[in-house]
């Protein structure tokens, strides 16, 4: 990784810690499979996963290593009355803010947004290199795929939270409780 | 006339132990995390400005963007319906629902859907309605209102919330923590959304150029309530319009700043048609619908005053740091759908004056909301006029009390006038004859008038006053201008605190100027709070000609009194755009802490005349006026040039007297309140070393005022500290001045 592109990692770890995410860095399949296994059996339902597929975990053989686990892959669209069922949603990820801990998803038209939201826990995918230092940096990026026609984004920063309460912070009040982030290095998988 | 008991709900409010502790703590909180995140962002002013010039630019094009959004939403496979008014609205949306077979809705918090009774229509066409953000939800369940543009509930205790879970659900076992009541409310919810057929959303913007609706929060229920439902409505405002994409930029960076404090919220949705999300769970195509209503925006757009609050981002930054607000909540100083300051041009726009009458008496046009807002919008402006429509509107009726506060100047000289009656005025009979004539609460403490005038001393001791336009010429002519310093006297510093007011011609005198007073006219500040913007714009027109001459040889311009010179540097250009004297005096005229700021060398120098003082810890209390202006951060750096002076500074946004508001019926118990807290606040401060306060400083009359009726300390002038520390005081001075003084 360049020292630019180890900067934005450190920052945006940072930042999601700060909003109650987590953060790995990871550069295998392998490796990723096993974290993400874990996570899935944590959760008291089958070992199971809501996902939209994306180019990064075919890359990394991602999907082979949670098979391999015997990890239950469900794609959103194929998902039918499961989909709400599922304790945990895998994604990819377009773009990602450093600042901020944002993860900007996007995609046109499909069933990649609820795999986000849905879920007690979100597990995105992301490399280092995709990762933008600031907001208004971030901001060009998305702007640009936007007018190329990619027009529909959510753009995620931490767990689903409340303060409605008495003012009180808490996670999950209708989309995920918890959300991992991986970050895949430059030297993991083709570019 | 009014259908609501104003007096009665404020009562109430102050007596409602959960609102009073609820509301205080909510709006600091927030207000801090605001503080935090503007004071974390490089660009703040650069990204406001660029907001600000965008909403104007949209507004401008208005009718010509909502051609341009209606081609793109129905190219990109939605609809648009357009609502001329509140049942117009209901009445698509009803029409939408029945068309499309839709019974059960699932809606995420929209002031706009608020504004229509949107609810209460899709009910009675048998659609049920679910809110689903939390604090609506709980709204919903209590068939009650929320009290703030982002913070719905914050008017409500944890065991208020526990006993609507309890009354509502039917639940004898609801849980104890924030936490379980909301994972409560997330089961619940779930299940709605997951059976819902419309999902009803508002609109934080609207991209004309892509027809993209831009949803942003935190809990994710938009996300549902746009992804799973098969059809989603989206409720918006025709001024939400932005013109492109690129346009979004500032407001992203500062909305979740201004609202919560937060670089961005959790979500921010970017929607365009119908596409989005796609869900699985949903049989057949989706369908997308905009609804975009006009209910008094396009009037409000003609309106050249009222077309500001168009600009308005719904943050809920100014209920945060809004005293009255913080005093009795959103539902007392709000209409039926908008709150606070903002929320008297909104009602007005979209309902009527009559509805802006009934809560507009509570803002004190203190000016803290234009201070945070983050499109800049002049609110205490918007209010002053709307005041002056309804004052307008009921010429015949009007009280009397409200031209009486208008001009201090009268007041101060009736009161000198029965000055040696000042016995009799605290007779019962003559309170309760102010109270009935003028509406000066009997409560209040009167001012003590002192027998001598600041003209009076000044005159006394050989120095010359300028009271009336065209005295200047002469004088002007034939003395030298280097070295001269107005001092310009408000109605304040000449009629009722002449302490301050003397101290700081001393220490102005110290530094080696030649002081010239003058003094006149009021400034307008109480007639424009009044709403009497006619009285206003002549008193501003007097006193710009009188002080014209100076500004004009680039004289300083220096005075004392926050709210008065405020009002001159920035009210008296908008009372009459085209004074360009008004315009020039402006921006002649100093605080007189900025101006010791600017000429902090000969401080330093008369500073280091004097001896080493002993530790000496002060309050510093800041009038709102002078935050606003950002002139309480010289008051700050001078006071902390002086030895031994350690300065705190109180959090409190306002004491609570703003001008005449303390004394009158309507405002006393808010302004009792606020004083309290603020009286509490200060007796809980200490200096960062641990030492006791050994005194209270305001700049503002009003502050001090109200900080020695509620507590037992008698506030000084920042001013009167700096005179003691570099040995300005009566005796040292004043024997010199006649020799220095400026000669007749």
């Amino acid at each position: 990784m360049t020292s630019q592109v180890k900067a934005n990692v450190e920052r945006f770890r940072r930042a999601l810690d700060s909003l109650g995410g987590t953060t790995r860095v990871l550069n295998s399949g392998f490796a990723l499979g096993e974290a993400i296994d874990s996570i899935v059996r944590a959760q008291p339902a089958p070992p199971a996963l809501l996902y939209e597929p994306f180019a990064l975990a075919d890359e990394m053989g991602l999907y082979l290593a949670l098979r391999a686990r015997g990890v239950d892959l469900v794609p959103v669209r194929e998902a039918g009355e499961r989909t709400a069922q599922l304790n945990v949603g895998l994604t990819g990820v377009e773009l990602a803010i450093a600042e901020s801990g944002t993860l900007l998803v996007g995609g046109d038209p499909g069933g990649w947004g609820l795999a986000t939201v849905l879920p007690w826990v979100h597990i995105a995918v992301l490399r280092a290199r995709d990762i933008a230092p600031d907001i208004a940096t971030a901001f060009k990026d998305f702007e640009a795929r936007f007018a190329a026609g990619q027009r529909n984004w959510v753009w995620i920063s931490g767990p689903s939270r409340t303060a409605d309460i008495v003012q009180k912070l808490v996670l999950g009040i209708h989309g995920p409780n918890a959300l991992h982030a991986f970050i895949v290095g430059d030297e993991a998988g083709p570019t | 006339m009014s259908s609501r008991d104003l007096q009665s709900e404020i009562r109430a409010a102050l007596l409602n132990p959960s609102l009073q502790q609820a509301v205080p703590s909510g709006t600091r909180a927030a207000a801090n995390r605001r503080r935090q995140a503007v004071s974390d962002f490089a660009a703040y002013e650069v990204s406001r400005d660029r907001a600000r010039a965008i909403k104007e630019d949209a507004i401008e094009r208005l009718p010509e963007l909502l051609e341009t959004l209606t081609e793109a939403v129905n190219a990109s496979g939605g609809f648009v319906h357009r609502a001329d008014d509140a049942e117009a609205a209901c009445r698509i949306i009803v029409e939408i629902a029945r068309r499309e077979g839709l019974t059960a809705a699932v809606k995420s918090k929209s002031m706009t859907s608020e504004e229509i009774h949107l609810n209460a229509a899709l009910e009675s066409a048998g659609v049920t309605v679910r809110e689903t953000d939390l604090g609506e939800y709980i709204v919903q369940l209590d068939e009650d209102r929320p009290s703030h543009a982002i913070a719905p509930i914050i008017h409500k205790s944890m065991e208020d919330v526990r006993d609507v879970f309890r009354r509502r659900l039917g639940r004898d076992d609801v849980p104890e923590t924030a936490e379980e009541l909301t994972q409560l409310a997330r089961q619940q919810l779930r299940r709605d959304f997951l059976e819902a057929d419309l999902g009803i959303t508002g609109a934080n913007f609207l991209i004309a150029e892509s027809g993209t609706v831009i949803l942003v929060e935190n809990e994710g229920n938009v996300r549902l309530s746009t992804q799973l439902p098969r059809v989603h409505v989206a409720l918006a405002g025709i001024e939400k319009i932005l013109p492109t994409m690129a346009d979004l930029e500032p407001f992203i960076e500062l909305l979740p700043r201004s609202g919560t404090g937060q670089l961005l919220t959790s979500y921010v949705s970017v929607i365009t048609g119908p596409g989005w999300g796609a869900s699985p769970l949903v049989d057949g195509k989706r369908s997308f619908h905009l609804v975009l209503l006009d209910n008094g925006r396009s009037r409000m757009r003609d309106d050249p005053v009222l077309r500001e609050a168009l600009y308005c981002v719904r943050c809920g930054a100014c209920m945060n740091v809004c005293a009255p607000y913080q005093a009795v909540g959103g539902h007392v100083f709000g209409g039926p759908t908008y709150q606070s300051g903002i929320g008297i041009a909104w009602e007005a726009g979209v309902r009527g004056l009559e509805t802006a009458a009934e809560f507009d008496g509570l803002c004190t046009t203190c000016s803290r909301c234009q201070d945070v807002c983050p499109v800049r919008i002049d609110i205490p402006w918007m209010t002053s006029v709307v005041r002056a429509r309804i004052r307008e509107q009921k010429a015949s009726r009007a009280a009397p009390g409200s031209a009486f506060l208008a001009e201090p100047r009268r007041l101060y000289r009736l009161a000198r006038r029965v000055g040696r009656l000042s016995g009799l005025m605290q007779l019962r009979v003559a309170r309760w004859g102010l109270e009935r004539l003028f509406g000066v609460d009997r409560r209040r403490p009167l001012p003590q008038i002192p027998d001598t005038t600041l003209a009076d001393w000044f005159r006394a001791r050989g120095g010359r006053v300028v009271e009336e336009v065209g005295a200047d010429a002469d004088h002007l002519d034939d003395e030298a201008e280097t070295g001269l310093v107005v001092f310009w006297a408000d109605c304040h510093s000449n009629y009722a605190d002449v302490e301050a007011a003397k101290a700081a011609v001393r220490v102005i005198e110290r530094l080696g100027f030649r002081v010239l007073l003058v003094t006149g006219p009021c400034c307008g500040r109480a007639a424009l709070s009044q709403g009497a913007l006619e009285a206003a714009r002549e008193q501003a027109f007097d006193l710009s000609r009188l002080l014209a001459p100076y500004a004009d040889r680039q004289i300083p311009i220096v005075g004392l009194e926050p709210s008065c010179l405020t009002c001159v540097t920035d009210d008296h250009t908008k009372l009459s755009p085209a004074n360009n004297e008004a315009f020039l005096v402006g921006l002649s005229v100093r605080e007189i802490m900025v101006f010791l700021e600017e000429h902090s060398t000969l401080l330093g120098a008369a500073l280091a005349t004097q001896a080493p003082r002993p530790r000496h810890t002060v309050v510093l209390h800041g009038h709102c006026q002078q935050k606003s202006a950002g002139w309480l951060d010289s008051s700050l750096g001078v006071l902390a040039r002086l030895p031994g002076v350690e300065v705190v500074t109180t959090t409190a946004d306002c004491c609570g007297m703003a001008g005449s508001f303390g004394y009158k019926q309507e405002g006393y118990e808010i302004s009792r309140e606020l004083g309290t807290r603020l009286v509490t606040e200060i007796s809980g401060l200490k200096s960062v070393t641990g030492d006791p306060v050994d005194e209270v400083l305001a700049s503002g009359t009003s502050c001090r005022t109200q900080l020695a009726d509620f507590g037992d300390r008698r506030p000084r002038h920042p001013i009167e500290l700096v005179a003691d520390a570099i040995g300005a005081t009566a005796e040292s001075v004043d024997a010199s001045s006649a020799a220095t003084a400026t000669s007749r």
